[in-house]
């Protein structure tokens, strides 16, 4: 099991939602300045109190290039992370929500991430794991600049509230600009995942919060969830304003979404998120029936390159045998099909 | 053509920074263009697109690409003396080197930090660790007023108590 394997709320435009808390050893230099050994005695210390309390340990050194990215698309760690040469440990709770970095950026990133939109409940998560720490450990903090990290762009309450959004509609209305304006006027930042400067794929969009001095955590939580709440509603508004010869368009593109995950014999990475951004789409809107939404936000990560092909022996020689396997996956996963 | 992030160095890689479908050339210096890589500011969309990797990546960058401090850090010699870290090279790479650095460099901090994050000072949770510090240092500074107080009242038995729970008070900072 993992966070992308349980349904969450407002699945029908809100993917999943991801707070991170950095923290540092007031004792040690940034992992940028820090021996092996150094880094060594941090993941032993951190360690100690998060296997107390049930964590699991990854050890970086013992699984493959392709394993660590695979954390990364399964959004426990940065890729950086997972390409790191300097010691590096990860620690992931039983249901896989909860997942500490040690040595990433900073000494310890906490993230608690959850399917659909929780922004309380992610916070609360990734908040438990830090008390857990900071009792045990002397942590880098100043009255003044709240908790030190390794960048000055983070200090503060070092945290970091992402969502992942599936807006289609809005991607395509224009009107994303003047959203993406608008949360930044409120400090905090929008982005699409666009391919080459040419619309955006899947209508996948990600809100985060920028500023982190001088505000208080509940208050970043707040305006992202208003800025959540007027992107998800337009969205709605456009979906619900569908009509006529606009709908049928909708509708058609969305069969052929179908069609093509039914039955492509090679899919490619790209090719997968936009084609199942647009089914995610049917299944809010009614055109696709029966359909799982939490089966479409698994096969985000499931059908990623690394997470695809990690274990499978003899490891796919070419993309196309690569391609080859998602398409399988997810014709399997989808519709049950072999 | 000079880098565009540094200024200095002589651009030699040509990027494309795309954020929101803007696409945005950057000419960097190889010193800067591997900054940015590796705090996956710079994503190259040419492999998200060929699906060699994830698409997902590109949401990992931090979307700050921009250094947070001006011309007077470049030519500082200052350095921390915890870590031994230059402002000039923190400032280049946009990471500081230790939590010491802060109290270092804080007179060149502030302006970028007021620009960065519009505010000064830290509002939000406190760390436990560092209130349960706080006030045992209040408490001992307490103690230390009252054991002189008692050793010129000549109240020794007080003050030796006093002394006890001072040194066991030292102990836990
Ligand atoms: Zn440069
Ligand atoms: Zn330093």
């Amino acid at each position: 099991m993992s966070w992308y394997h349980i349904p969450g709320n407002q699945q029908d435009t809100v993917v999943c939602t991801c707070v991170r808390l950095s923290r540092n050893l007031a004792a040690y230099p940034f992992p940028a300045r820090l021996d092996a050994v150094a880094a060594k005695e941090i993941i032993g210390q951190v360690g100690a109190v998060l296997e107390r309390s049930g964590f699991i340990p990854t050890d970086f050194s013992e699984i493959s290039r392709k394993g660590a990215e695979s954390l990364a698309e399964k959004r426990f760690v940065s890729l950086r992370f997972a390409r790191e040469s300097l010691p590096h440990a990860l620690f992931l709770n039983d249901p896989c929500n909860l997942s500490v970095a040690v040595c990433e950026e900073d000494h310890i990133r906490i993230r608690c991430i959850l399917s659909g939109l929780a922004l309380a409940d992610a916070y609360e998560g990734a908040a438990k794991v830090e008390a857990l720490l900071d009792g045990a450990l002397e942590l880098a903090f100043d009255e003044k600049m709240g908790y030190l990290t390794a960048s000055p762009a983070h200090i503060g309450t070092a945290m970091e509230a992402s969502v992942i959004l599936s807006l289609p509609l809005l991607a395509e209305s224009g009107r994303a600009e003047g959203l993406i304006r608008h949360a930044e006027q409120t400090g905090l930042s929008l982005r699409g995942l666009s391919g080459g400067g040419q619309g955006h794929i899947g209508g996948l969009f990600c809100l985060t919060n920028r500023m982190t001095l001088g505000v208080r955590e509940e208050e970043i939580l707040e305006a992202m969830e208003s800025a959540v709440q007027l992107l998800t509603t337009t969205e709605r508004g456009l979906r619900s304003g569908l009509r006529g010869e606009e709908y049928d368009r909708i509708t058609d593109r969305v069969r052929r979404a179908e069609g093509v995950l039914r039955h492509a014999h090679l899919l490619s990475a790209t090719e997968a998120v936009e084609l199942l951004g647009l089914m995610r789409l049917g299944a809010a809107m009614g055109i696709s029936r029966g359909v799982r939404v939490e089966l479409l936000t698994a096969l985000l990560t499931e059908a990623m390159p690394a997470t695809l092909t990690v274990g499978i022996e003899p490891p796919p020689k070419t993309r196309t045998d690569e391609d080859i396997l998602r398409a399988k996956l997810v014709r399997e996963r989808i519709f049950g099909d072999t | 053509m000079q880098c565009e992030r540094c200024n200095k160095k002589k651009a030699t890689v040509f990027y494309r920074e795309n954020i929101n479908g803007r696409v945005k050339a950057l000419r960097l210096c190889g010193d800067c263009a591997e900054v940015m890589e590796e705090a996956g500011e710079l994503e190259d969309m040419s492999t998200v697109l060929s699906g060699a990797h994830s698409p997902l990546f590109a949401f990992t960058g931090t979307g700050c690409p921009i250094p947070l401090w001006g011309d007077a850090a470049d030519s500082s010699k200052k350095t921390c003396p915890t870590c031994g870290e230059s402002l000039a090279r923190a400032a280049e790479r946009g990471r500081l080197g230790c939590p010491a650095c802060y109290t270092a460099f804080s007179s060149e901090l502030a302006a970028p930090l007021r620009v960065f994050h519009g505010r000064a000072t830290h509002t939000g949770r406190v760390s436990a660790g560092f209130r349960a510090r706080k006030e045992a240092e209040r408490r001992l500074s307490e103690l230390r007023e009252r054991l002189r107080a008692a050793v010129a009242a000549e109240e020794f038995e007080q003050a030796a108590a006093m002394r006890d729970e001072i040194r066991r008070l030292e102990a836990t900072l």
